[in-house]
C-alpha cells in the first residue's frame, strides 16, 4: 500500500504517515477534535461528518484550520 | 429604535461586535453580553500542530449561539480566491452561512482591495452566502456589491484599529443616499461619539472591536457604545436640527430691561 509511507503536508509543514490514516485518525494523532476544527483537503473542505471517511493519499495538502477571536 | 434588518433577519441591536484583542474570553463574553450585540465576527487561522496551543480555549465556546449570529471573516486573505476558501472553512466551522468579507493584503494600513473583495463576492453570493463586504467608502464599489447580491456593504470610517473616528464623512454619506442595502460602518471607530455621528448620518449599523476591547474596562465600555448607538440612531430617526449660519435666540427677544 502506497499508504505505509504516504507523505503529505499539514498546514504548509511536511508529514510522514506510517499507516493508512483518514482525516479523522490524523486529527486525532495531532491532539485535536474533529468538533474543534475544520480540514480542507487540496482546495475543499472536508465536512465534518465525513472525516472518519476521506482517507489521505501521498501529496494530499491539508489545512487544519480553526475559529480564532477576530473582528 | 426601529429594528435592523439584513437579509431578511431582524436585529434590535444595531451595533456588531469583533472578538479580537480581549484579554481573556471571560471578559469578551461579559463585553458583548453588554453591548447587546447580536452579530459577532470571529477569524479563522491554521490550529497550532506544535502541542503548545491551549486545546480547550475555543473561541465558540465563549459566545452565546442563542443570542449571537456568528460573522467568520475573512482576514488574512489576500486575493478573492484565498477569500473563497476561508469563506467555505468558515461555514463549515460554525454552520453560519453569514460572512465577513474582508480582504486586505497590506499589513501596515490593511485597507480593503477593491477588485479582489467584488470577484470574491459575486462568487460567494453564488454559493449561497450572506456577505457582508468590508469595503472602502467608495461609493461606486458599494453600489457594484450591492448588484452582486450582497446583504450590506461596510465602508470604513478610518483604518482598523486606528480609533480616529469617520474619516470618509463625505463619501459614507453618498453612500447612505445610494444604498438600498444596510450600511454598516466599520472600522476605526475609537470613541462612543465616533459610532453615534455614524448613527446620526444614517449607517444603519456600526462595527466596533479594538475600542472595547482594549478598553480599561471593556463591559463599561461596550455598556457607552450600545448608548451611543442608540443615541444617534433615535436622533436619526427623530431628524437632526438643521444648521445655520447665523444665531437663533433660544429665549425671548423682548422684554429686555433696557427696552424703551
Amino acid at each position: 500500500m502506497s499508504h505505509k509511507t504516504a507523505r503529505i503536508v499539514v498546514n504548509g509543514k511536511a508529514q510522514q504517515l506510517t499507516q493508512p490514516s483518514s482525516v479523522a485518525d490524523l486529527l486525532v494523532a495531532l491532539g485535536w477534535k474533529s468538533t474543534q476544527v475544520v480540514v480542507e483537503r487540496n482546495g475543499y473542505v472536508v465536512p465534518r461528518s465525513d472525516v472518519g471517511l476521506v482517507m489521505l493519499e501521498e501529496g494530499d495538502q491539508v489545512e487544519i484550520i480553526l475559529p480564532v477571536a477576530g473582528g | 429604535m426601529s429594528n435592523l434588518r439584513i437579509a431578511a433577519r431582524e436585529f434590535r441591536s444595531r451595533l456588531i461586535m469583533g472578538t479580537g484583542k480581549f484579554a481573556s474570553g471571560e471578559v469578551m463574553a461579559a463585553a458583548l453580553a453588554a453591548s447587546g450585540c447580536e452579530l459577532v465576527t470571529v477569524a479563522l487561522r491554521r490550529a497550532d500542530l506544535s502541542g503548545k496551543q491551549d486545546r480547550f480555549a475555543n473561541i465558540l465556546s465563549y459566545v452565546d449561539a442563542a443570542k449571537h449570529l456568528l460573522l467568520p471573516n475573512t482576514s488574512g486573505a489576500r486575493t478573492a480566491e484565498e477569500a473563497c476558501r476561508l469563506a467555505r472553512l468558515g461555514r463549515e466551522a460554525t454552520q453560519s452561512s453569514w460572512l465577513k468579507l474582508e480582504i486586505h493584503p497590506d499589513p501596515r494600513y490593511l485597507l480593503p482591495d477593491p477588485i479582489e473583495t467584488l470577484k470574491a463576492a459575486e462568487a460567494l453570493v453564488k454559493e449561497g452566502f450572506t456577505v457582508l463586504p468590508y469595503i472602502h467608502a467608495d461609493p461606486v464599489l458599494a453600489k457594484r456589491l450591492e448588484d452582486a447580491g450582497c446583504a450590506t456593504v461596510m465602508p470604513l470610517g478610518s483604518p482598523i484599529g486606528s480609533a480616529r473616528g469617520v474619516e470618509t464623512r463625505a463619501s459614507i454619506e453618498i453612500i447612505i443616499a445610494q444604498a438600498t442595502v444596510p450600511v454598516v460602518v466599520d472600522a476605526g471607530l475609537g470613541v462612543p461619539s465616533h459610532a453615534a455621528e455614524a448613527m446620526e448620518m444614517g449607517a444603519d449599523a456600526v462595527l466596533v472591536n479594538t475600542a472595547v476591547a482594549v478598553a480599561a474596562d471593556p463591559v463599561r465600555m461596550a455598556g457607552a457604545f450600545k448608548a451611543a448607538v442608540e443615541a444617534g440612531r433615535a436622533a436619526y430617526e427623530i431628524g437632526l436640527a438643521p444648521k445655520r449660519r447665523e444665531a437663533q435666540a433660544t429665549s425671548p427677544l423682548t422684554g429686555f430691561l433696557n427696552e424703551k
